[in-house]
């Protein structure tokens, strides 16, 4: 049986774990901090515009687990607000016990507080990685998601210094590279004025604090807006965000509120003074990151080169997925490299030729576009999701949005993809 | 023995960061050793974050201080105990294995400085003991003071390995010990004894003549006076090591000796090795190169700093 080892358990490790699983590898799963979906337990916007075709392609694929759970957890289900439709907010307090026992039940082997901290490697080969209590983890095929956010010196280099987001790195020790520790250099993403890195883009404000208004319209509909005056307008932070699909003028000129289990704020940070001035904010106070009101995590400073079949240049068996291998935003996103990453670590262990998705699936073309593009110096100022900006622009060019299942399931019975990733290989 | 070191022992203590981080050559923090990258081990809040508090500038580094001698006490040949008096609150952070101080006769200059091991720290009285050997020319020159010395600490990095110590509990552990090299390892012993460990002792008394750890600790002693470097006293050892179920090995004594001892353990992944510390340390904050060692690829690193590992 093929030994995978899977590094970093947000969203895309747990996708990569589940589709390893299912053909048939041996998977490890070693996640730095107490809690699995890493910043998946801050986030909670599924299937909003292009998102919602990706989850079906991927559903179809055979990897339908987690958007089962995303869907389960839903507290709202197909509600509209600025620039997007048809999004699902899921419960940020539901969800990770859900997953956790996903994987408990399917076997994974998780392994909590084990930090990651360097690799051992013969020529191009990676034979084991290492423990930050020098534990030594070998392992057949090697799967990098350990994302691409802080850690601190990171966010203070290109941030307002370590915010206390979710990922708690003073806590559990620094992200550590290592696909860049097994000598392949990082790309990092820039901003439009080329700074490295950008914000994450929503801070999540306790709902308990908020007006009962405010709580009253979040829970019934899931949103909630409330116009600015022009000079509180801040135009600079849309810039500087990681999720340029909410990069939108109407962010800048309301405060927008997903309700999320906390409220989610639709803007990087927010200073508390200004924010407790507004109606119903009086008594505000954030949730992730706890200091909200002065900055936020750092991302995109740490992306592994690979190809479209997720295989890391130069190393011979690591693959990566989720913001590791590319400027992706996004939960889906995660998912969607994540479970190709998994399914081909198998593939990959056997000497079968890699899974590579075709580029009339949406799913398929990000991966490839987002590689692309990620070589021009312009692309790198760029985000690639399937929820917004040039992205779902492409994709609506190129017919490859549809809320049309039955259509994307002849699709893809027609491609001879359907249910691939619940083929056993071994 | 190929080395390894990245951990520096004073990281997020209250002299981090130091001198090494604004002249960019921080043990620790990739970016305050130049780099554009985050690429550390150190699990604690940043010590670049640290920096950009202090606006960046380092701590305030250890201050020298005169303090007085309450007792000297001869013993063997040619060793003295000195009984200090110091702030309680630097008693306190004395008490960690591996801790030592600079001393000096107050009327010298400052490369007279000698880093001398703490054997016994009170908190509660502002009292430490320190065991010198007299040899050179360092510790000749306070061979006949008996008022007050000159001292600056507190420093920690006299032992290596005290991670793998402070992980070691309700075990057995075989301290060795030769000599003055007994002084280190009394608070080691304590700290083994505090974690529930069961502690056996081999001792060579060597040229300092006397079993100073009996005085300070009641671990039990095996053998107080063996000759490490005689064939009997390595039969002795390789005996004890058949017979016990150890855990942990504590060295205490000179790199010869680690090297002699560490031949005879043929299993020496089995246990956590801690050594006394013995690189000439002349400065103590990693700047004057004195106690420089270098790793496999010939990186230097400072081992009054640094914990080094020996593979």
């Amino acid at each position: 049986m093929a030994k995978i080892v899977i590094v970093g358990g947000g969203w895309a490790g747990c996708a990569a774990a589940i589709a390893a699983k299912k053909a048939g590898g041996d998977v490890f799963l070693y996640e730095r901090t107490d809690m699995l979906l890493g910043l998946g337990n801050v986030g909670g916007i599924m299937r909003n515009n292009g998102r919602y075709t990706a989850a079906e392609e991927t559903i179809l694929l055979g990897a339908n687990e987690l958007f089962e759970i995303t869907d389960k957890c839903a507290r709202h289900k197909n509600i509209e607000f600025p620039g997007h439709q048809h999004a699902s907010l899921y419960d940020v307090t539901k969800i990770e016990p859900e997953v956790r026992r996903l994987l408990e039940k399917i076997g994974v082997n998780v392994f909590f507080q084990h930090r990651v901290v360097d690799v051992m490697k013969t020529e191009q080969k990676i034979t084991a990685i290492k423990l930050h209590d020098d534990q030594v983890i070998e392992g057949d095929i090697f799967i990098e998601t350990t994302g691409s956010t802080g850690p601190m010196g990171n966010c203070l280099k290109y941030g307002n210094g370590c915010s206390m987001c979710i990922l708690r790195c003073p806590s559990f020790g620094p992200r550590v590279s290592l696909s860049q520790k097994a000598g392949v250099e990082d790309i990092l993403g820039q901003r439009a004025n080329g700074s490295y890195g950008a914000f994450s883009g929503s801070c999540k404000l306790n709902k308990d604090s908020l007006s009962e208004e405010i709580v009253k319209e979040l829970n019934e509909t899931g949103v909630y807006i409330l116009p600015l005056a022009k000079e509180e307008i801040n135009w600079g932070k849309l810039d500087m965000k990681v999720c340029q699909q909410y990069a939108l003028k109407e962010y800048a000129e309301n405060i927008i509120l997903l309700d999320t289990g906390h409220a989610k704020l639709m803007a990087p940070f927010y200073p508390l003074d200004k924010l407790r001035k507004l109606k119903g904010f009086e008594n505000a106070r954030y949730e992730d990151p706890y200091a909200g009101g002065m900055g936020n995590s750092i991302r995109y400073l740490s992306i592994a080169p690979r190809n479209n079949r997720m295989k890391v240049d130069s190393v011979d068996n690591l693959l990566c997925a989720g913001e590791k291998s590319g400027l992706f935003v996004g939960h889906t996103e995660a998912i969607v490299t994540g479970s190709l990453a998994g399914h081909n670590s198998v593939r990959l262990s056997l000497g079968m030729p890699l899974l590579e998705l075709p580029r009339n699936l949406s799913t398929g073309d990000l991966i490839a576009y987002a590689n692309e593009e990620i070589l021009k110096e312009e692309g790198l100022k760029n985000r690639y999701t399937f929820a917004g900006s040039d992205y779902f622009k492409r994709m609506k060019k190129l017919n490859l949005y549809t809320t049309d299942t039955e259509a994307l399931k002849k699709k893809i019975e027609r491609l001879n993809l359907l249910n691939i990733y619940n083929e056993k290989l071994i | 023995m190929a080395i390894e070191g990245d951990r520096c022992i004073d990281a997020g203590s209250e002299y981090c960061p130091c001198y090494l981080a604004e002249m960019n050559n921080c043990i620790t923090c990739t970016r305050l050793k130049g780099k554009e990258y985050c690429d550390c081990t150190w699990r604690g809040v940043c010590i670049y974050q640290e920096y950009y508090f202090l606006n960046n500038k380092k701590r305030d580094i250890r201050q020298y201080q005169e303090v007085s001698i309450i007792e000297r006490e001869f013993i063997g040949k040619n060793a003295i105990i000195f009984t200090l008096k110091v702030p309680q609150s630097l008693a306190r952070q004395l008490k960690q294995p591996g801790s030592y101080i600079f001393i000096r006769n107050s009327r010298l200059e400052q490369f007279f400085d000698m880093p001398i091991s703490i054997m016994y720290a009170d908190h509660t009285e502002g009292v430490i003991k320190i065991a010198v050997e007299i040899h050179g020319v360092k510790t000749q020159s306070i061979k006949n003071v008996e008022d007050t010395l000159l001292i600056k600490g507190p420093y920690w990095n006299g032992i290596f390995g005290i991670e793998e110590m402070k992980k070691t509990k309700n075990a057995s552990c075989l301290v060795l010990a030769r000599g003055i090299a007994q002084a280190p390892a009394v608070l080691a012993v304590k700290y083994l004894m505090k974690n529930k460990n069961d502690v056996k002792l081999l001792i060579d008394r060597s040229t300092t003549q006397y079993n100073l750890i009996q005085d300070y600790c009641n671990a039990e002693i095996l053998n107080d006076n063996c000759d490490f470097y005689s064939k009997e006293g390595k039969e002795l050892l390789r005996h004890y090591l058949n017979i016990g179920n150890y855990e942990l090995i504590f060295i205490g004594g000179s790199d010869y000796l680690h090297q002699n001892l560490l031949e005879l353990i043929s299993d020496k992944d089995k246990y956590r090795i801690v050594l006394t510390n013995n690189k000439e340390i002349c400065c103590g904050e990693g700047v004057c190169g004195a106690c420089t060692v270098y790793d496999a690829d010939g990186i230097p690193i400072r081992s009054c700093k640094t914990q080094i590992k020996h593979q």
